[in-house]
Protein backbone atom coordinates (compact mmCIF):
# COMPACT_ATOMS: atom_id res chain seq x y z
CA UNK A 1 0.00 0.00 0.00
CA UNK A 2 1.46 3.20 -1.02
CA UNK A 3 2.64 5.67 1.89
CA UNK A 4 0.07 8.26 0.91
CA UNK A 5 -2.68 6.02 1.17
CA UNK A 6 -1.24 4.74 4.58
CA UNK A 7 -1.35 8.15 5.89
CA UNK A 8 -4.73 8.61 4.74
CA UNK A 9 -6.49 5.57 6.39
CA UNK A 10 -4.26 6.75 9.59
CA UNK A 11 -5.70 10.43 9.53
CA UNK A 12 -9.40 9.14 8.42
CA UNK A 13 -8.84 6.99 12.21
CA UNK A 14 -7.29 10.11 13.88
CA UNK A 15 -10.21 12.31 13.33
CA UNK A 16 -12.97 9.86 13.51
CA UNK A 17 -11.23 8.96 17.03
CA UNK A 18 -11.17 12.75 18.35
CA UNK A 19 -14.74 13.38 16.83
CA UNK A 20 -15.51 10.49 19.25
CA UNK A 21 -14.22 11.73 22.29
CA UNK A 22 -15.58 15.16 21.31
CA UNK A 23 -19.16 13.81 20.76
CA UNK A 24 -19.03 11.45 23.89
CA UNK A 25 -18.43 14.20 26.60
CA UNK A 26 -20.32 16.59 24.87
CA UNK A 27 -23.49 13.50 25.80
CA UNK A 28 -22.37 13.54 29.02
CA UNK A 29 -22.26 16.74 29.75
CA UNK A 30 -25.82 17.88 28.13
CA UNK A 31 -27.40 17.57 31.50
CA UNK A 32 -25.69 20.89 32.54
CA UNK A 33 -26.30 23.50 29.72
CA UNK A 34 -23.16 24.92 28.39
CA UNK A 35 -21.45 23.04 30.73
CA UNK A 36 -19.01 20.83 28.43
CA UNK A 37 -15.13 20.05 27.54
CA UNK A 38 -16.01 20.72 23.42
CA UNK A 39 -14.38 24.24 23.44
CA UNK A 40 -11.26 23.15 25.56
CA UNK A 41 -10.80 19.86 22.87
CA UNK A 42 -11.39 21.84 19.73
CA UNK A 43 -8.44 23.95 21.24
CA UNK A 44 -5.98 21.49 21.56
CA UNK A 45 -7.01 19.56 18.23
CA UNK A 46 -6.79 22.90 16.21
CA UNK A 47 -3.15 23.91 18.10
CA UNK A 48 -2.21 20.02 17.64
CA UNK A 49 -3.65 18.84 14.29
CA UNK A 50 -3.99 22.21 12.49
CA UNK A 51 -7.31 23.98 11.05
CA UNK A 52 -7.91 20.69 8.26
CA UNK A 53 -7.91 17.99 10.38
CA UNK A 54 -9.93 19.50 12.87
CA UNK A 55 -12.66 21.05 10.61
CA UNK A 56 -13.12 17.85 9.71
CA UNK A 57 -13.68 16.70 13.38
CA UNK A 58 -16.14 19.87 13.76
CA UNK A 59 -18.26 18.60 10.64
CA UNK A 60 -18.34 15.23 11.89
CA UNK A 61 -19.18 16.01 15.71
CA UNK A 62 -21.96 18.46 14.80
CA UNK A 63 -23.66 15.96 12.55
CA UNK A 64 -23.24 12.98 14.68
CA UNK A 65 -24.63 14.91 17.84
CA UNK A 66 -27.76 15.70 16.02
CA UNK A 67 -27.87 12.65 14.65
CA UNK A 68 -27.35 10.71 17.63
CA UNK A 69 -28.05 12.85 20.80
CA UNK A 70 -29.95 11.16 22.70
CA UNK A 71 -31.77 14.51 23.84
CA UNK A 72 -32.81 15.30 20.40
CA UNK A 73 -31.13 17.41 17.90
CA UNK A 74 -31.55 20.71 17.24
CA UNK A 75 -34.03 22.13 14.72
CA UNK A 76 -32.60 22.22 10.84
CA UNK A 77 -32.38 26.36 10.66
CA UNK A 78 -30.16 25.77 13.88
CA UNK A 79 -27.45 23.51 12.54
CA UNK A 80 -25.62 26.28 10.46
CA UNK A 81 -25.12 28.22 13.78
CA UNK A 82 -23.87 25.19 15.40
CA UNK A 83 -21.52 24.56 13.03
CA UNK A 84 -20.24 28.18 12.19
CA UNK A 85 -20.26 28.55 16.23
CA UNK A 86 -17.66 25.66 16.77
CA UNK A 87 -15.95 26.47 13.69
CA UNK A 88 -14.53 30.00 15.21
CA UNK A 89 -12.57 28.23 17.16
CA UNK A 90 -10.02 26.99 14.29
CA UNK A 91 -10.31 29.79 12.25
CA UNK A 92 -9.51 31.82 14.94
CA UNK A 93 -6.53 29.79 16.11
CA UNK A 94 -5.32 29.72 12.70
CA UNK A 95 -5.69 32.54 11.70
CA UNK A 96 -5.32 35.80 13.83
CA UNK A 97 -5.08 33.81 17.44
CA UNK A 98 -2.03 31.70 15.82
CA UNK A 99 0.43 32.50 17.96
CA UNK A 100 -1.05 32.80 21.45
CA UNK A 101 -0.20 29.64 23.08
CA UNK A 102 -0.46 30.40 27.02
CA UNK A 103 -2.85 28.85 29.00
CA UNK A 104 -4.37 32.24 30.23
CA UNK A 105 -4.55 33.78 26.71
CA UNK A 106 -6.44 30.93 25.24
CA UNK A 107 -8.54 30.85 28.61
CA UNK A 108 -9.22 34.52 28.04
CA UNK A 109 -10.12 33.32 24.19
CA UNK A 110 -12.38 30.23 25.93
CA UNK A 111 -14.31 33.04 27.99
CA UNK A 112 -14.86 35.67 24.90
CA UNK A 113 -15.65 32.60 22.72
CA UNK A 114 -18.26 31.40 25.74
CA UNK A 115 -20.34 34.78 24.62
CA UNK A 116 -19.54 34.86 20.50
CA UNK A 117 -20.90 31.04 20.50
CA UNK A 118 -24.52 31.86 21.80
CA UNK A 119 -24.22 35.07 19.61
CA UNK A 120 -24.27 32.92 16.62
CA UNK A 121 -27.34 31.18 16.81
CA UNK A 122 -29.08 35.05 17.06
CA UNK A 123 -29.53 35.16 13.11
CA UNK A 124 -31.76 31.98 13.06
CA UNK A 125 -33.74 32.28 16.70
CA UNK A 126 -34.27 36.37 15.50
CA UNK A 127 -35.35 35.60 11.22
CA UNK A 128 -36.88 32.12 11.51
CA UNK A 129 -38.26 31.37 15.51
CA UNK A 130 -39.29 34.90 15.26
CA UNK A 131 -37.83 35.48 19.07
CA UNK A 132 -37.52 39.29 19.83
CA UNK A 133 -33.77 40.20 19.52
CA UNK A 134 -33.62 42.79 23.08
CA UNK A 135 -35.45 39.85 25.49
CA UNK A 136 -33.71 36.49 23.94
CA UNK A 137 -30.17 38.86 24.47
CA UNK A 138 -30.55 38.74 27.71
CA UNK A 139 -32.25 35.72 28.71
CA UNK A 140 -28.89 34.10 26.82
CA UNK A 141 -26.54 36.25 28.98
CA UNK A 142 -26.46 33.80 31.99
CA UNK A 143 -25.93 31.05 29.82
CA UNK A 144 -23.20 32.57 27.85
CA UNK A 145 -21.59 33.52 30.94
CA UNK A 146 -21.90 29.69 32.22
CA UNK A 147 -20.66 28.69 29.03
CA UNK A 148 -17.42 31.21 29.22
CA UNK A 149 -16.40 30.82 32.72
CA UNK A 150 -16.54 26.72 31.70
CA UNK A 151 -14.10 27.56 29.01
CA UNK A 152 -12.02 29.65 30.76
CA UNK A 153 -12.09 27.00 34.36
CA UNK A 154 -11.27 23.96 31.76
CA UNK A 155 -8.40 25.98 29.63
CA UNK A 156 -6.67 27.35 31.76
CA UNK A 157 -6.31 24.28 34.30
CA UNK A 158 -6.18 21.53 31.94
CA UNK A 159 -5.44 22.73 28.62
CA UNK A 160 -1.48 22.47 29.65
CA UNK A 161 -1.17 18.68 30.72
CA UNK A 162 -4.00 17.50 27.59
CA UNK A 163 -1.83 19.53 25.10
CA UNK A 164 1.41 17.80 26.49
CA UNK A 165 -0.32 14.26 26.49
CA UNK A 166 -2.03 14.10 23.41
CA UNK A 167 1.21 15.93 21.42
CA UNK A 168 3.22 12.93 22.70
CA UNK A 169 0.50 10.42 21.55
CA UNK A 170 0.39 12.14 18.32
CA UNK A 171 3.99 12.17 17.91
CA UNK A 172 4.41 8.40 18.38
CA UNK A 173 1.45 8.18 16.19
CA UNK A 174 3.65 9.86 13.15
CA UNK A 175 6.39 8.64 14.43
CA UNK A 176 5.23 4.79 14.16
CA UNK A 177 3.92 6.20 10.80
CA UNK A 178 7.48 6.83 9.26
CA UNK A 179 8.66 3.33 10.81
CA UNK A 180 5.94 2.08 9.08
CA UNK A 181 6.68 3.40 5.57
CA UNK A 182 10.30 2.37 5.48
CA UNK B 1 1.48 36.56 24.86
CA UNK B 2 4.91 36.97 26.97
CA UNK B 3 5.14 34.01 29.13
CA UNK B 4 5.34 35.10 33.01
CA UNK B 5 6.37 32.68 35.39
CA UNK B 6 4.71 33.46 38.24
CA UNK B 7 1.49 32.76 36.76
CA UNK B 8 2.59 29.16 36.66
CA UNK B 9 1.88 29.10 40.78
CA UNK B 10 -1.47 26.83 41.40
CA UNK B 11 -2.37 29.75 43.75
CA UNK B 12 -2.59 32.97 41.27
CA UNK B 13 -3.83 30.47 39.08
CA UNK B 14 -6.51 29.32 41.96
CA UNK B 15 -7.63 33.35 42.47
CA UNK B 16 -7.91 34.62 38.91
CA UNK B 17 -10.04 31.23 38.76
CA UNK B 18 -12.27 32.10 41.79
CA UNK B 19 -12.09 35.75 40.80
CA UNK B 20 -13.66 34.70 37.32
CA UNK B 21 -16.18 32.34 39.14
CA UNK B 22 -17.06 35.30 41.27
CA UNK B 23 -17.54 38.00 39.17
CA UNK B 24 -19.48 35.57 36.88
CA UNK B 25 -22.30 34.96 39.74
CA UNK B 26 -22.40 38.65 40.63
CA UNK B 27 -23.14 39.64 37.20
CA UNK B 28 -25.76 36.68 36.73
CA UNK B 29 -27.37 37.95 40.13
CA UNK B 30 -27.34 41.02 38.86
CA UNK B 31 -29.21 40.72 35.66
CA UNK B 32 -31.51 37.99 36.97
CA UNK B 33 -35.09 39.95 37.65
CA UNK B 34 -38.06 39.31 39.44
CA UNK B 35 -41.09 39.20 37.44
CA UNK B 36 -44.02 39.63 39.70
CA UNK B 37 -46.53 42.06 39.59
CA UNK B 38 -45.95 45.21 41.57
CA UNK B 39 -49.46 46.11 41.20
CA UNK B 40 -52.81 44.85 40.89
CA UNK B 41 -54.19 44.96 36.77
CA UNK B 42 -55.11 42.77 34.13
CA UNK B 43 -53.67 41.01 31.29
CA UNK B 44 -55.80 39.99 28.26
CA UNK B 45 -55.05 35.79 27.17
CA UNK B 46 -56.23 34.35 24.14
CA UNK B 47 -55.50 30.06 24.03
CA UNK B 48 -55.89 27.91 21.05
CA UNK B 49 -56.49 24.67 20.83
CA UNK B 50 -54.82 21.86 18.25
CA UNK B 51 -57.87 22.69 15.63
CA UNK B 52 -56.66 26.17 15.51
CA UNK B 53 -60.12 27.39 17.62
CA UNK B 54 -60.15 29.95 20.11
CA UNK B 55 -61.14 28.36 23.10
CA UNK B 56 -60.58 31.37 25.68
CA UNK B 57 -60.44 34.82 25.25
CA UNK B 58 -60.61 37.52 27.88
CA UNK B 59 -59.05 39.86 30.42
CA UNK B 60 -57.82 37.84 33.72
CA UNK B 61 -56.93 39.71 36.83
CA UNK B 62 -53.43 39.81 38.69
CA UNK B 63 -52.62 41.16 42.10
CA UNK B 64 -49.78 42.33 43.59
CA UNK B 65 -46.55 39.88 43.57
CA UNK B 66 -48.22 37.59 41.12
CA UNK B 67 -45.95 35.63 38.72
CA UNK B 68 -47.40 34.46 34.97
CA UNK B 69 -47.88 31.29 36.86
CA UNK B 70 -49.68 32.66 39.55
CA UNK B 71 -52.68 34.27 37.27
CA UNK B 72 -52.93 31.58 35.23
CA UNK B 73 -52.94 29.17 39.01
CA UNK B 74 -55.76 31.26 40.36
CA UNK B 75 -57.69 30.69 36.69
CA UNK B 76 -57.74 27.66 35.10
CA UNK B 77 -57.04 24.62 36.85
CA UNK B 78 -53.76 23.40 35.66
CA UNK B 79 -51.65 20.06 34.78
CA UNK B 80 -47.56 20.37 35.66
CA UNK B 81 -45.18 18.57 34.92
CA UNK B 82 -42.91 16.41 37.70
CA UNK B 83 -39.01 15.84 37.38
CA UNK B 84 -39.75 13.32 34.69
CA UNK B 85 -42.17 15.13 32.58
CA UNK B 86 -45.06 12.80 34.18
CA UNK B 87 -48.62 14.79 34.72
CA UNK B 88 -49.39 16.03 37.60
CA UNK B 89 -52.48 18.22 39.10
CA UNK B 90 -51.65 19.59 42.04
CA UNK B 91 -48.50 21.08 40.44
CA UNK B 92 -46.17 20.38 43.34
CA UNK B 93 -42.85 20.17 41.56
CA UNK B 94 -40.97 23.16 40.99
CA UNK B 95 -37.58 23.20 38.58
CA UNK B 96 -35.09 24.52 40.37
CA UNK B 97 -31.58 23.91 38.33
CA UNK B 98 -30.16 26.66 36.20
CA UNK B 99 -31.47 26.08 32.91
CA UNK B 100 -34.69 26.66 34.36
CA UNK B 101 -36.05 27.94 37.81
CA UNK B 102 -40.17 27.28 37.94
CA UNK B 103 -43.24 25.39 36.45
CA UNK B 104 -43.83 23.67 33.70
CA UNK B 105 -47.37 23.73 31.96
CA UNK B 106 -48.54 20.95 30.08
CA UNK B 107 -52.29 21.38 30.41
CA UNK B 108 -54.75 23.85 31.35
CA UNK B 109 -58.35 23.18 31.78
CA UNK B 110 -61.07 25.67 31.89
CA UNK B 111 -65.11 24.39 31.87
CA UNK B 112 -65.57 22.49 29.69
CA UNK B 113 -62.65 23.37 27.29
CA UNK B 114 -59.06 22.18 28.22
CA UNK B 115 -55.49 21.89 26.05
CA UNK B 116 -53.14 19.50 27.52
CA UNK B 117 -50.17 18.06 26.14
CA UNK B 118 -48.89 14.49 25.74
CA UNK B 119 -45.01 16.38 26.42
CA UNK B 120 -44.27 14.04 23.49
CA UNK B 121 -45.57 15.05 20.28
CA UNK B 122 -47.80 18.30 20.76
CA UNK B 123 -46.72 20.99 23.74
CA UNK B 124 -47.81 24.57 24.76
CA UNK B 125 -46.36 27.29 23.16
CA UNK B 126 -46.31 30.78 25.01
CA UNK B 127 -47.08 33.73 23.33
CA UNK B 128 -45.94 37.51 24.36
CA UNK B 129 -47.35 39.88 22.23
CA UNK B 130 -44.63 42.34 20.94
CA UNK B 131 -44.85 45.24 19.11
CA UNK B 132 -47.90 44.48 16.32
CA UNK B 133 -47.25 40.72 16.79
CA UNK B 134 -47.07 37.61 19.02
CA UNK B 135 -43.79 36.02 19.45
CA UNK B 136 -42.50 32.98 21.13
CA UNK B 137 -41.98 33.80 24.83
CA UNK B 138 -38.26 33.00 25.58
CA UNK B 139 -38.81 32.10 29.25
CA UNK B 140 -41.05 29.38 30.84
CA UNK B 141 -44.78 30.73 32.77
CA UNK B 142 -42.83 31.76 35.63
CA UNK B 143 -40.78 34.01 34.58
CA UNK B 144 -42.87 35.85 32.01
CA UNK B 145 -42.77 39.39 32.33
CA UNK B 146 -45.70 41.12 31.73
CA UNK B 147 -47.63 45.18 32.63
CA UNK B 148 -50.91 46.02 33.18
CA UNK B 149 -52.83 45.09 29.61
CA UNK B 150 -50.41 43.04 28.41
CA UNK B 151 -51.48 40.55 26.17
CA UNK B 152 -50.69 36.64 25.80
CA UNK B 153 -51.44 33.83 23.28
CA UNK B 154 -51.35 29.91 24.97
CA UNK B 155 -51.73 27.70 21.69
CA UNK B 156 -51.35 23.63 22.02
CA UNK B 157 -48.89 22.81 19.24
CA UNK B 158 -47.74 19.94 17.29
CA UNK B 159 -44.01 19.51 17.90
CA UNK B 160 -41.99 21.07 14.43
CA UNK B 161 -45.20 23.17 13.30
Amino acid sequence: MAINQKTLIKDTALIAICAAVLLAQQIAFSFLPNVQLTTLLIVIYAKTLGFKRTSLIVIIHVLAYNILSPFGAVTPIHLPSMFIGWMIIPFSLATFLKKVDSPLGLAIFGFIFGFIYGWAYIPAQVFFIGSPLIPYLMMDIPFEIVMGITNFLTIYWLYPPLKTSFAEQLQKFEQKEKNDGR
Amino acid sequence: MQHIAWLKKPIIKFIISLVVVLAGIVVIRLISEDHTAEVDGFIHLTMIDLEGETIFDEDIPFYQGDSFYDILDQQFDLICATATYAQDETCSYTFNNFAYQGKVILGIKHDDVEIVSNWSNTFLAFYTHHESEYVLSTVGPSNIPFENGDRFMIKHEHVGE
